[in-house]
């Protein structure tokens, strides 16, 4: 045994002790058979929290406290083991009770310790008696009434006691103590009960009657729950069995086992019907708040709905929002760069890659912008083209270096392969320009990792540029919509399908009005590749 | 001090509006997009605002919401939307209490996270 098992057991045993010859001063038969037994309900308590192994500490105790009281040896070793006898019982039918809990906050396990409190409670009786009889204690015309009180003050200790320990051990989870008002509620009842069972009880007679306390306990009951009409009745029990031993009160007989007989049966019922009332006030509140949880949960869920619905409703829309584009396509980047403003102000900046990185995002504005307007010019059908013969591996090789710091910032390589290229091929150069960058950067943009490379070839006649890149691809079904006219691609939708945002669609109108054609090959995990063919402006 | 988790794809802009808010003293979680913050918020501490872009590759701004609003556990966490494209009304639609968009006003940012501090 552990040294801290140990201590547990001493303590137990001692306060067994202390408990017992506390309620042996209410004498009843014999002095043995006392007509309220506190220790059942501690006994049942202490072996419920703690584990039946404690029981040696409870078969102490009550050797002891007999032992005390003047019971021969052997008489108090048999009613020690009727004590500890019960005990275990009760324990070992409680713990297979279905769904037993000790905070007896339901009707159910309240049922259990009730049903308990009945039967175990007769090992006692039995094996107690029984022990006086062969010790010679009693004679056998007392067998009956001793063994009735013994009975009923064990059944008492246990339904007024083990409650009292198991509550305030679980605490409540559905009420808890409203300060103010237990204060309030425990001035009553000690009020109250006072008038009933105290002194005064003569004389002022509106409260001469035992149902006086029957309002306030339910009041306690319903509003603190198991916890507080444990303890309700307990107080009451203490204060009408006080009331009783003084020789005071309804209870008052011309024998103290006269007055504690009839107050068993009182006390009995009071609790019985309290802890019963409290649990079935514990079930409700805590269905009332099941039932408020569920509805947070629904509210919860239909907004979810709502908001899913919201995101369909958005997605499938056919027609774009136009503005809605430009507007995040222009906006992200000047966020970006008012941000790094900012920054520039901060001490311990790396200038720098700030610096770097907020020409790349002037730089992607002016592209932006240079690209909304060609657009808005192709749409009103204004687009001038000023075709120029130039060196097409020159512009690609000036764009590829603009596009490097993004490259390098994403770890992604770009390569060039012109070896096929023409020297010369007329064309309009910036619109060009545009289009390779904007195919660059879109897949730059969505490639985690790997390279994109940027394929230049064909001749005088026809110009071919291919930009392939590692990403992730692009499905069949996406591939179809990513040739959509500009205004039917929706910037929601598009963000999901790799490659495709503003600058793309922009391509495609560009690359349309210069008389070309724009293709693009992939499959899912193998990237991406945008071919396009221009054919010589000096033919047109 | 707030802890504030920015989920923006715009790495560049994410990661320079954490060191602004970093500077004023408060702790900055990054994600990519809504998925990465997702499994941000399953584990650790729940942040104490977080500022949301909506149009994101793999799992956008609407998803991550919808995502949200299914646990109940993250259902309540402050949400401001930082977005190029939306506008106040489509923060109201997701039941995002506060909009801010694109280019951010960084004093009332710095207000609001304030707020939650």
């Amino acid at each position: 045994m552990t040294p801290r098992r140990f201590a547990q057991m001493t303590a137990l045993a001692v306060t067994y002790v202390l408990v017992a010859r506390a309620g042996l001063l209410f004498d009843a038969e014999s002095g043995f058979a006392t007509l309220v037994w506190p220790p059942t309900g501690m006994a049942i308590a202490a072996l419920l929290i703690a584990g039946r192994w404690m029981w040696p500490a409870i078969l102490i105790g009550a050797f002891v406290a007999n032992l005390w009281t003047g019971a021969p040896i052997a008489v108090a070793v048999g009613i020690a083991i009727g004590n500890t006898l019960e005990a275990v019982i009760a324990v070992s039918i409680l713990q297979r009770w279905p769904r037993f809990e000790s905070a007896l906050a339901d009707v159910h396990s309240v049922g259990g310790l009730v049903t308990v409190a009945i039967v175990a409670t007769i090992a006692s009786a039995t094996v107690g008696v029984a022990s006086l009889f062969a010790g010679g204690v009693i004679a056998s015309a007392q067998l009956v009434e001793t063994w009735r009180a013994w009975w009923v003050g064990d059944l008492l200790g246990a339904i007024v006691v083990a409650p009292l320990i198991l509550t305030w051990r679980a605490g409540s989870p559905a009420r808890s103590l409203r300060s103010l008002e237990a204060l309030a509620a425990g001035v009553l009842l000690i009020a109250i009960s006072w008038l009933v069972f105290g002194p005064t009880f003569a004389a002022v007679s509106p409260f001469q009657q035992l149902y006086a306390v029957i309002p306030i306990l339910t009041w306690i009951a319903v509003r603190f729950g198991p916890r507080g009409a444990a303890t309700a009745t307990f107080v009451v029990a203490a204060l009408a069995i006080a009331a009783t031993s003084l020789s005071v009160g309804p209870f008052a007989r011309e024998t103290l086992r006269g007055g504690l007989m009839a107050l068993q049966v009182y006390v009995a019922f009071i609790t019985a019907t309290f802890i019963v009332v409290a649990a079935l006030a514990s079930e409700r509140a805590r269905s009332a708040h099941e039932a408020e949880q569920r509805r947070r949960e629904l509210e919860t869920a239909l907004q979810s709905m709502q908001v899913a619905r919201e995101h369909a409703e958005h997605a499938s829309g056919v027609k774009t929002d136009f503005l809605r584009m430009v507007s995040h396509e222009l906006r992200t980047p000047l966020a970006t760069l008012l941000v790094q403003i900012e920054l520039l102000k901060l001490d311990d900046t790396d200038r720098r890659t700030l610096v770097t990185s907020m020409h790349a995002q002037g730089q992607r504005l002016h592209q932006l912008i240079d690209g909304l307007l060609d657009f808005a010019r192709i749409q009103g059908g204004r687009l001038e083209l000023h075709v120029e013969s130039a060196d097409p591996r020159r512009l690609v090789n000036d764009c590829a270096d603009e596009l490097r710091p993004l490259a390098e910032a994403n770890q992604l390589g770009l390569d060039l392969d012109t070896t096929a290229a023409p020297a010369r091929f007329a064309t309009d150069q910036r619109l060009l320009r545009l289009i390779v960058i904007n195919l660059a950067h879109n897949a730059l943009k969505f490639t985690a990792k790997g390279k994109v490379t940027i394929v230049l070839a064909g001749d005088l006649r026809e110009l071919r540029i291919t930009v392939r890149d590692t990403g992730r691809g692009i499905s069949p079904a996406d591939q179809q919509r990513v040739f959509e006219p500009f205004e039917q691609l929706d910037p929601v939708r598009s963000k999901h399908v790799p490659g495709v945002g503003l600058g793309l669609a922009l391509v495609h109108a560009i690359v349309t009005a210069l008389g070309g054609a724009i293709s693009l090959e992939s499959a899912v995990d193998q990237g991406s590749s945008f071919t396009l063919t221009l054919p010589s402006g000096n033919d047109g | 001090m707030a802890r504030v988790l920015i989920v923006e794809d715009d790495l560049d802009f994410r990661d320079h509006l954490a060191v602004l808010i970093r500077a004023r003293g408060h702790e900055v979680e990054l994600a990519s997009d809504g998925e990465e913050a997702l499994l941000r918020l399953h584990v650790g501490e729940p942040p104490s605002l977080i500022l949301l872009d909506l149009m994101m590759p793999e799992m956008d701004g609407w998803t991550f919401r919808a995502h949200m609003l299914h646990d109940p556990k993250l259902a309540a966490i402050p949400i401001a939307v930082l977005s190029g494209a939306g506008n106040p009304g489509e923060a109201e639609k997701l039941h995002i209490e506060h909009y801010l968009g694109k280019p951010v006003d960084l004093p009332a940012l710095y207000r609001l996270i304030e707020r939650y501090a």
